[in-house]
């Protein structure tokens, strides 16, 4: 891995805190040095959160699928959150933090038929993301890391309910997401994240 | 008196005919149908299915790549090098040693387990367990170095490392271990597994913890064949060249988007 100095790492951890306090959450600088097992929850989640950037960008470029301006706007914000998600998480991991260029992003056929279909998919990966963030938070030793990530959970949450809205549901869904282990988590990621 | 006179005409013209066929014979053979030498191809022990299949003429030289790597640095005839990750050849281009390297081909890494599967590992995460016997490549040569970093993003290496066996110096070494079960499981390419796919089960790495894998091309610096040698590159990356790689299990670099046209 990369070496990343303490002072680039904070300086790095705060701009990324800066970025999701200003999406209305607070979030607990990464500073110390966590442990292999818990860069290895970070990596899992960072490279989540380029999937659900790919997801979001997708969405918002097909034309059948990006709906009124209104939740053009809506899917721009959600999208905003993922990209402050992994410049909160991707310094801990230095050079090696996952890039699309690591990936090959698929997608249902038909997801994007619809801004119907297209927000019945997201809400469907929102909940596999949120899944997967609950289990990471869950694992991870390290208490800034373990804030990083619960801030992350967080944001999930509030998709979940603007998705589920969006789709014609309550927005505050009445389900609790569960956390997916690692295996889960991996398996369940396959058919979307491949390289 | 001139019948005689005629042959004799006939003959010499025959002859002036024959001989200029002849000399424009031979130009055309030196000039259009050269034989291209046979270069000295040093590549990595992954690339022995497919390179004699891309190029059947050459000579090759098949090992880890670091191995590759040192033999170069001593001088030895290497006309091309083709190694599994970029680590050698942007070392050796460093030295003056190699050309520019480019990258051609991409792989991914699996768990390869015996057919009978007898310490029933199932997932990655089985290594874990006490006992298992597993063979990895030595840190030094490319499918080593991506184990570790596979073990490390998984979290892993502190309970994995401990049940290592043995430590190959190139990646047909691993597949030929666990393939007779002389291992309960190896790290390898999945394009090593597919020459063992009879005798080995596959247990994904999943792709978040996927290292690139990157292998990347040079000229030598010292060849006596840099027109053939940049042709070899130049076919091996051409339309062709990718798809053979492709048809042999190996990935290809992403090519650059087309740029939109702007809107006026």
């Amino acid at each position: 891995m990369g070496q990343v100095t303490r002072r680039a790492l904070l300086a790095r951890a705060g701009a990324g805190a800066g970025a999701v306090a200003l999406l209305g959450v607070s979030a607990a600088p990464a500073l110390a040095a966590p442990g292999e097992g818990d860069l290895s929850n970070v990596r899992l989640v960072c490279s989540t959160k380029r999937l659900m950037i790919n997801w979001y960008t997708a969405w918002l470029d097909e034309p059948k699928a990006a709906g009124p301006a209104e939740t053009q706007q809506l899917v721009r914000n959600i999208r905003k959150q993922e990209q402050a998600h992994y410049a909160l998480l991707a310094p801990l991991l230095g050079a090696t933090a996952p890039v699309d260029d690591d990936f090959e992003f698929t997608f249902p056929p038909g997801a994007l038929r619809t801004p119907a279909t297209a927000a019945k998919f997201a809400l469907a990966l929102e909940y596999l993301a949120t899944g997967i963030a609950v289990g990471a938070a869950a694992r991870v030793v390290d208490g800034d890391t373990a804030g990083s990530l619960t801030s992350v959970v967080a944001c999930e949450g509030q998709h979940l309910g603007a998705l589920s809205a969006l789709g014609g549901g309550s927005p505050v869904p009445t389900d609790l997401p569960a956390g997916l282990d690692i295996v889960d988590a991996s398996n369940q990621l396959a058919p979307f994240l491949s390289n | 008196m001139n019948r005689l006179t005629t042959m004799r005409r006939s003959l010499a013209a025959l002859l002036l005919a024959l001989a200029l066929l002849t000399a424009l014979t031979t130009t055309a053979t030196a000039k259009g149908t050269r034989a291209a030498a046979q270069m000295n191809v040093f590549a990595a022990a992954s690339l022995t299915e497919a390179f004699p299949k891309f190029d059947g003429g050459q000579k090759y030289n098949f090992a880890g790549s670091d191995a590759l790597a040192a033999q170069i640095r001593l001088g030895a005839p290497a006309d091309i090098f083709a190694a599994a990750s970029p680590d050698s050849p942007q070392a050796l281009y460093k030295a003056g040693l190699v050309e520019q390297p480019v990258t051609f081909a991409t792989n991914k890494l699996v768990l390869a387990v015996p057919t009978a599967n007898p310490a029933n590992i199932t997932s990655i995460y089985d290594l874990e367990r006490p006992g298992v016997k597993l063979d990895i490549g030595t840190p030094t040569v490319p499918i080593g170095a991506y184990t570790r970093q596979v073990l490390g993003y998984l979290g892993i290496t502190n309970a994995v490392m401990p049940q290592v066996v043995s430590q190959e110096k190139d990646v047909k070494a691993i597949a030929a271990k666990v393939a007779l079960g002389t291992a309960d499981a190896g790290f390898m390419y999945v394009t090593d597994a597919r020459a063992v796919s009879t005798q080995v089960k596959l247990i994904p790495v999943p792709a978040w913890a996927q290292p690139p894998v990157r292998y990347q091309i040079a000229i030598v610096t010292n060849t006596a064949n840099h027109a053939d040698a940049a042709a070899f590159i130049k076919r091996l990356t051409s339309t062709a060249g990718r798809k053979l790689l492709v048809d042999n299990g190996f990935g290809v670099p992403k090519l650059p988007k087309p740029k939109k046209a702007k809107k006026k």
